[in-house]
């Protein structure tokens, strides 16, 4: 699969597979990341894997002091290439299934009516819709734990909301286009709201804070409000 | 012991050089905002440069000292005071017992930095004492300070004590950060992936111009307001990791530069990105203040970003030298006293 490697700023550079982002694509980098992380090249600081990039975030001061190199970005440039180049099979990213209850009632969903209008389906069918199909992470940014899951069925797809709405609140499940996810913290947002789960996205205190990881695979299971309730008195 | 907040700041915050290594979970680095100052202000006190500083912004709080302390201001000139004489900034002064230090008067600069020997105690979240505001953890309890709040320090005190009976002691001198900031009147750049996306006279507006930086700025960016940039085509971007200092072009044709609590990804085109040796410069740039931008090679701005830290190190080798022989005489003089 070929790929481009480009600067990000001086501090990082990313590699970029193809033009489009396809499943393909995103399981490929999902792979390499967890080769580049293994790979621990020194001043590297930060991976962020994306839907068809892999950004290397580092410290050219700790990489030129690490290695003597006179160029940090040639450097890293270099190791990136050399790892990419005797690389036979891709590894296949680490997957998990997990399921994730959430409570479809309207007072959770204040855009549902709007996607109902706008597509011509009914909310039962909204519903089934949304959790009917295992979606994929495709990567993980925007909030700690924001999982940008896909693909959404089409007779259901919205598109973002042109103004962001203040306050969404944490657990709230939306859709943007073809895409899904679960609002891991209360923030401002342009997602379209249909439901909400109880299940804590982000942890702070756990040695694990963020419960979804890119690569893994998720099914919406629809809960009650009795059952939403239960779930938040455990 | 430590301090009290006796009067609340704008968005004063615990921070340090920030959280690395949690970007693919979507936690971003945050950390200073001025990363120079807080290595500055580190320094003038004998600390590494990675301990918990006070992030200030106008208006700022007010602190009272429960006990002694070697503080160390850095930065934005507030116009610090202590119990209302004024004190130097990029000098270390022992603050007395029960004295206040307060901010009057922004002069110059948006970010200015507190720092204590040994630091603030706090309990690090993975890694860094830095506050993250959006998911509410980190730093003090996860948020901006508060009046009544307290921060105790990692060590009691001075013993003996420096100040004695007096209200201060400014100890006799000052770094010199001149050189820690320059780089002329523009601010620099690297072209970003997205920068072709441009069309040719947008992206001679955005040399040629001057942008103001928005009051609708905060830590996570600068929102720039000047001409109006326009794009080749509407191409869409598909998101993507970005750094901070990365300039996004906005629908609107605004200009954002991602700052400390940037994102980890955006899918807004990327056209440049700010050298990592002037952000510094760029986060002591004040709302409404005019700002002008040139572009340089990534080579260039690696080089830069090397040789400044470079000048961090010596003026690191050398605080520690003066307030290593300050104390060792003041030490000695005590003891034949």
């Amino acid at each position: 699969m070929s790929y481009t490697i480009y600067p990000v700023g001086e501090r990082a550079l990313a590699v970029q597979w193809g033009e489009s982002a396809d499943e393909q694509t995103n399981e490929v980098i999902q792979g390499i990341a967890e080769l580049v992380r293994e790979a621990n090249i020194p001043g590297v600081t930060d991976l962020i894997p994306a839907y068809q990039t892999l950004t290397l975030v580092y410290d050219p001061v700790q990489v030129r002091k690490s290695t003597g190199a006179p160029s940090a970005y040639d450097w890293v440039h270099g190791e990136i290439r050399l790892l990419l180049e005797d690389l036979r099979d891709i590894p296949a990213p680490s997957s998990r299934s997990i399921e994730i209850p959430v409570c479809y009632d309207p007072s959770f969903g204040p855009d549902q009516a709007l996607i109902c209008r706008d597509r011509a389906v009914s909310t039962d069918t909204l519903v089934s819709l949304h959790s009917r199909l295992e979606y994929k992470v495709y990567m993980i940014g925007f909030l700690p734990g924001f999982a940008y899951m896909g693909m959404v069925d089409e007779r259901i797809t919205s598109p973002r909301k042109r103004e962001p709405v203040m306050h969404i609140p944490a657990g709230s499940v939306g859709i943007a286009g073809i895409q899904t996810g679960i609002y891991p913290v209360s923030s401002p947002g342009g997602w379209n709201i249909i439901g909400r789960t109880p299940v804590a996205l982000f942890d702070p205190a756990a040695a694990d804070p963020v419960l979804l990881r890119a690569g893994d695979r998720v099914r919406f299971v629809p809960i009650t409000l009795e059952a939403y309730h239960g779930y938040t008195s455990h | 012991m430590g301090i009290q907040v006796i009067k609340q700041g704008i968005a004063d915050s615990l921070q340090d050089l920030g959280r690395r290594g949690y970007q693919h979970l979507g936690i971003n680095p945050g950390g200073v905002m001025d990363e120079v100052a807080c290595r500055v202000a580190n320094m003038l006190v004998g600390n590494e440069p990675a301990e918990a500083v006070l992030e200030l912004h106008f208006p700022a709080g007010s602190f009272l000292f429960q006990e002694e302390a070697l503080i160390a201001l850095a930065g934005a000139d507030f116009g610090a005071t202590i119990n209302r004489t004024p004190i130097p900034l990029h000098t270390p002064v022992v603050i007395g017992r029960n004295s206040v230090l307060e901010f009057k008067r922004p002069t110059r600069g948006a970010h200015c930095y507190l720092a204590v020997r040994d630091g603030f105690r706090a309990p690090r979240w993975l890694n860094s004492y830095s506050t993250n505001l959006r998911a509410r953890v980190g730093g003090y309890n996860g948020r901006i300070l508060e009046k009544q709040d307290e921060i105790p320090f990692y060590t009691a005190g001075i013993s003996p004590s420096i100040t004695g009976n007096r209200d201060m002691v400014v100890l006799p001198w000052q770094a010199d950060v001149q050189a820690l900031y320059d780089g002329g009147d523009r601010i620099r750049l690297v072209e970003g992936h997205e920068w072709d996306w441009l069309n040719e006279p947008s992206r001679q507006l955005l040399t040629c111009l001057p942008f103001t930086i928005s009051a609708q700025s905060d830590r996570m960016g600068y929102r720039l307001k000047g001409p109006s940039l326009k794009a080749v085509s509407n191409r869409q971007m598909i998101s993507t990791g970005v750094t901070r200092g990365t300039i996004q072009l906005l629908p609107s044709g605004d200009l954002i530069v991602l700052m400390a609590d940037h994102q980890s990804t955006g899918g807004y085109p990327r056209l440049a990105h700010v050298a990592g040796v002037d952000v510094p410069r760029l986060a002591q740039y004040r709302f409404n203040e005019q700002v002008g931008f040139e572009i340089i090679s990534v080579a260039q701005a690696e080089d830069l970003l090397v040789s400044r830290d470079q000048s961090l190190q010596q003026l690191q080798g050398a605080c520690a030298l003066r307030l290593n022989k300050y104390l060792q005489e003041y030490g000695i003089h005590r003891s034949e006293l």
